[in-house]
C-alpha cells in the first residue's frame, strides 16, 4: 500500500456536520477492514461447507466447483482485508474467528436448508457486497486499494451468481416458495440495527470513500436500493413471495432500525 | 440521483441474477434422483406382491413417525438468520 492513507488530507466539508479528525476517520476505516477480514474468513469456511453439501445432494459438479473456488477466493480476500486494516493502524488478531454457524432455520429438509443458506450467503450478502464494491471503486484513488477492490468485485460477482444459479435450480424443482416467510429473519441477520440507526460524525465522513469504506448513510441507502432493485426482483423471478421482506424493510426505513 | 442510479441497479440485476440463471443452465441442473432410469433399472424384476405390501406398510409407519418428528422439530424450530457482509 502506498504512502499515507488517502482521505487524510484536510478539506472543507460541504455540509455543516462537525469535521471528524483524520485519525478518527482512519480508525473507522480500519475497523471496517478488520470486520471485513472476519467476514471473509467466515465466508471461506461457509463456502467450503456449502460445496460439500451441494455435492452430497448430487447437484451439478460445476456448482460444487464454483463453491470450492469461492472458498479459496475468500481466503485471499481476507489477506487483502488484513493488509488494509494493518495499513490503517489496526492489525487483525493472530487467530481466525470461530467457524460461523449455519443460518437456516431448523426443521427444513436438507435441500431447502441448503437453498436458504445459499440465498442468505450469495443472493443477499454477496449481491450486496457487489453493490458496495461497485460504489467504492470510482472513489478509490490509491492504486493498491483500487486493485484489491477490483479483484474482490470480480470474485464476488461469481459468488453471488452461485446463489442465483442454485435458486434457479430450486425454482425449477418447485422448492422456493417456503423462503418467503423466512426472509425477514434472514434480512435481520444480514443488517443489524446499527445500519438503520444514526452514526457518529466520523462514520459519515465522505473521506472514508477514499479508504475503501462507504459513509454510513450511503451504505444504508445502497443496502436498501440493492434489496429493492436487485435482490427482491431476483427472488420474485424465482417464485419467492417478497411481501414479508418488503414489509420488514418498510418498517426499518420508517422506524430507523427499531422495527421487527 | 435515484434516476441516475437506476441503470446501475438494472445492470447489477442482469449481471448477478441473469448471470446466475445462465450459470445454472450451463452447469446442467440434473441431480442424481432426476436422471432417467437406466436400462437395468427399467428391466428389474417386480418385487413379490406380499413382500411389497409388507414393505409398503413398514414405509408408511416410518413416514408417519418421520412426520411426527418433523412436526415436533418445527414447533421448536428457530427463525433462521442471515449472513453478515460488507
Amino acid at each position: 500500500m502506498s504512502g499515507a492513507p488517502p482521505g487524510a488530507e484536510p478539506g472543507a466539508p460541504l455540509d455543516p456536520r462537525p469535521v471528524a479528525p483524520p485519525d478518527a476517520v482512519g480508525a473507522v476505516a480500519a475497523a471496517a477492514w478488520r470486520f471485513r477480514w472476519q467476514v471473509e474468513l467466515e465466508a471461506e469456511v461457509r463456502f467450503a461447507r456449502l460445496a460439500g453439501r451441494i455435492e452430497r445432494l448430487g447437484a451439478a459438479p460445476a456448482l460444487v466447483e464454483v463453491a470450492r473456488r469461492a472458498s479459496a477466493d475468500e481466503a485471499r480476500h481476507a489477506a487483502h482485508c488484513a493488509r488494509l486494516a494493518a495499513w490503517l493502524g489496526q492489525p487483525v488478531p493472530a487467530s481466525p474467528p470461530p467457524p460461523p454457524p449455519d443460518v437456516a432455520p431448523s426443521g427444513l429438509e436438507e435441500e431447502d436448508a441448503l437453498t436458504y443458506e445459499l440465498v442468505a450467503a450469495c443472493c443477499v450478502t454477496e449481491s450486496e457486497s457487489v453493490a458496495v464494491l461497485t460504489a467504492l471503486l470510482p472513489a478509490a484513488r490509491d492504486p493498491a486499494l483500487r486493485a484489491a477492490l477490483h479483484e474482490l468485485a470480480e470474485d464476488e460477482v461469481i459468488h453471488a451468481r452461485l446463489g442465483w444459479a442454485w435458486l434457479a435450480v430450486a425454482a425449477a424443482r418447485g422448492r422456493t416458495a417456503f423462503l418467503g416467510p423466512h426472509l425477514p429473519a434472514m434480512l435481520r441477520g444480514t443488517a443489524d440495527d446499527e445500519l438503520f440507526g444514526p452514526a457518529d460524525a466520523a462514520s459519515e465522513e465522505p473521506a472514508l470513500l477514499a479508504l475503501g469504506v462507504l459513509p454510513h448513510a450511503t451504505k444504508r441507502e445502497l443496502f436498501v436500493r440493492s434489496l429493492e432493485e436487485v435482490v427482491f426482483p431476483g427472488l420474485e423471478g424465482a417464485g419467492v413471495d417478497t411481501a414479508a421482506a418488503r414489509w420488514w424493510l418498510a418498517g426499518r426505513k420508517a422506524a430507523g432500525g427499531t422495527a421487527r | 440521483m435515484a434516476q441516475s442510479n437506476k441503470p446501475r441497479a438494472n445492470k447489477l440485476l442482469r449481471v448477478l441474477v441473469a448471470g446466475g440463471v445462465a450459470l445454472a443452465g450451463a452447469a446442467g441442473t440434473a441431480r442424481a434422483e432426476d436422471k432417467p432410469a437406466t436400462e437395468s433399472e427399467k428391466t428389474a424384476k417386480p418385487a413379490d406382491t406380499a413382500a411389497a405390501k409388507e414393505q409398503a406398510k413398514k414405509e408408511k409407519a416410518k413416514a408417519e413417525e418421520k412426520a411426527k418428528a418433523a412436526a415436533k422439530a418445527k414447533a421448536a424450530e428457530s427463525d433462521g438468520g442471515g449472513v453478515k457482509g460488507w
